[in-house]
């Protein structure tokens, strides 16, 4: 089961979503990391087959997906809304999904969904009494009923508490090693991290970096790194700072000062004791730029 | 196929969700209540047929008749296109010919069904049984007809604009409530002229009692220029539906 995407683009006026993305999925779980707005749920709507590329080739084994009903029978999409209809029961949801799929055992394969997503105790009462996460678990089960062969979670964990998340992941982890490739999305660094064997990082509607989790984990933690400093002698502090390697510069500024540090790991263990050693205390240490936008923007640049 | 068993059963509960079921039977209700008004204060039985004639599509043909179908149709693709749900047909094998196909036929049974026995009903217990012209059963069938029409129209609606609502309703008042009663040429592309032809021409009635301004003919053949026009239109919007958009 493959999916490409080979120049692929959407816009909507003069508005660009997504700009010349290309990328091809292979067996296993791929995370689609980004920040809210940076185009992803527009690639997966392109390759589920909800929106129609405004240029480049959107594939699944070789077909376009636009206006091919028949690849459905392959994959399964779980959208970000939350919307299902809620006046049937989690079964009835995904024994509906599991009709309209045409299968021989439509009823048998529902259990089996539902008791992949641990769903059964709750299954016969009407999802609009769910919380967000059974919600999500449903929508989850619905989409695995039919065994297929590529899955599409957009932000599937929203809702979650963080038990339910790991079960979660156990359970795409597995789906992911049986050979069925998986493409989940997320603005959390930490959750596809843990869950995915390769990431694609988007933003802006750019494919900004891609390759095995854990050299773009790297790549996100090695970049520099600022903290603003609040202490008891800014001045000596300082002094002792900057003969360490780790330290690129220090700025003062108005209550406090800033530092920049190229190796946050060396720099965030040397700080308490250089303190110590200089005898000043630290009142507040901040990190500057911990947005998730900063650290993308950086792999933009870098 | 052309009808899909799982998304008709899936388009009945939609339909009458919401507490959309009080809606509709409130609606239907509507002329019943008048007829026995009617009965209950009416002073003699010659004038029944008259008042029947010119009351029964005042309130069927002009309120029972499109308000069901907007209220049934708007479940069909508006309301779910604006929770998203529509995702959970539009990612299956099924043709998005079938999805239009069912959707319509189910959506316009319902509606037929009601506005039907409601036209019947309250003209037969107006004038106290079925009338010897055939005008009674002729407005039962102009109601069946115009539910057929205004359901595939507001399908339609549904999937080319998010206010279809809004917009049916202004369709039903500025078109047809005004402009069809004020100008002649008006009246060859309003529902609710189809429906009156069809009834004066199934009804042997006199035409000092009942009588349709468009000729039957031109209403049964603009009907079905209408309902497979709102049909078409469906069913390529479907198949080039783009989530998020306009819908």
């Amino acid at each position: 089961m493959t999916v490409e995407l080979v120049h692929a683009s959407k816009w909507y006026g003069n508005v660009v979503a997504v700009n010349d993305v290309s990328f091809t999925l292979a067996p296993g779980v791929t995370g689609l990391l980004g920040p809210n707005g940076a185009g992803k749920s527009t690639i997966l709507h392109m390759i589920v087959g909800l929106l129609r590329p405004s240029g480049g080739v959107v594939q699944i084994n070789g077909t376009p997906v636009w206006q091919h009903a028949e690849v459905y029978r392959s994959i399964g999409f779980v959208p970000e809304s939350e919307s299902v209809y809620a006046f049937l029961s989690g079964y009835e949801f995904v024994l509906l999904n599991a009709r309209l799929h045409g299968l021989g055992d439509a009823a048998g394969a529902a259990m089996r969904a539902i008791a992949l997503v641990e769903l059964e105790g709750a299954k016969d009462r009407p999802i609009a009494t769910y919380s967000k996460g059974m919600r999500q678990r449903a929508k989850i089960a619905a989409t695995l009923v039919h065994d297929p062969g590529i899955l599409l979670l957009d932000e599937p964990f929203n809702g979650m508490d963080p038990k339910q998340r790991l079960q979660m992941m156990a359970v795409l982890r597995r789906l992911g090693d049986d050979g069925r490739t998986i493409l989940v999305s997320s603005h959390i660094l930490e959750e596809v991290d843990r869950l995915a064997d390769a990431v694609l990082v988007i933003l802006g509607g750019r494919l900004a970096a891609s390759g095995p989790s854990r050299e773009i984990r790297q790549l996100m933690t090695d970049r520099p790194h600022t903290f603003t400093l609040r202490t008891s002698d800014d001045r000596t502090l300082a002094a002792a700072l900057v003969r360490q390697s780790a330290t690129t510069s220090v700025e003062f500024a108005v209550g406090g000062m800033t530092v920049r540090t190229s190796d946050l790991g060396a720099f965030t263990r040397a700080l308490p004791v250089i303190a110590r050693e200089a005898r000043v205390s630290l009142h507040e240490v901040v990190p500057a730029d911990e947005s998730l936008e900063s650290v993308f923007s950086y792999l933009v640049q870098g | 196929m052309l009808i899909n068993p799982i998304i008709a059963g899936l388009t009945v509960r939609q339909a009458l969700a919401r507490r959309r079921w009080i809606i509709v039977t409130v609606l239907a209700a509507l002329p019943v209540v008048m007829a026995v008004l009617i009965r209950i204060y009416a002073e003699t039985d010659e004038k029944s047929l008259a008042d029947m004639a010119s009351l029964l599509p005042a309130l069927s043909f002009t309120v029972v008749v499109p308000f069901v179908a907007l209220v049934l149709a708007s479940s069909g693709f508006g309301a779910e296109i604006d929770d998203g749900t529509v995702v959970y047909l539009l990612t299956k094998p099924t043709p998005r010919s079938e999805i239009v196909l069912t959707k319509f036929v189910v959506t316009a049974s319902i509606c037929v069904v009601l506005t039907f026995l409601s036209t019947v009903a309250a003209g037969s217990i107006a004038i106290g049984g079925l009338d010897s012209t055939g005008l009674v059963l002729g407005f039962g069938i102009g109601a069946a007809l115009g539910s057929v029409l205004y359901t595939a129209v507001f399908l339609a609606l549904g999937l080319i604009t998010r206010r279809g609502l809004l917009v049916g309703l202004v369709y039903l008042v500025v078109w047809e409530g005004t402009l069809a009663r004020l100008f002649a040429g008006t009246r060859n592309l309003s529902i609710r002229q189809y429906m009156l032809s069809v009834a004066d021409a199934v009804s042997s009635v006199d035409a000092s009692v009942f009588v349709a301004q468009l000729p039957a003919a031109r209403a049964c053949w603009m009907s079905g220029v209408v309902l497979f026009g709102a049909l078409a239109l469906c069913i390529t919007r479907l198949r080039n539906f783009e989530i998020g958009q306009a819908g």
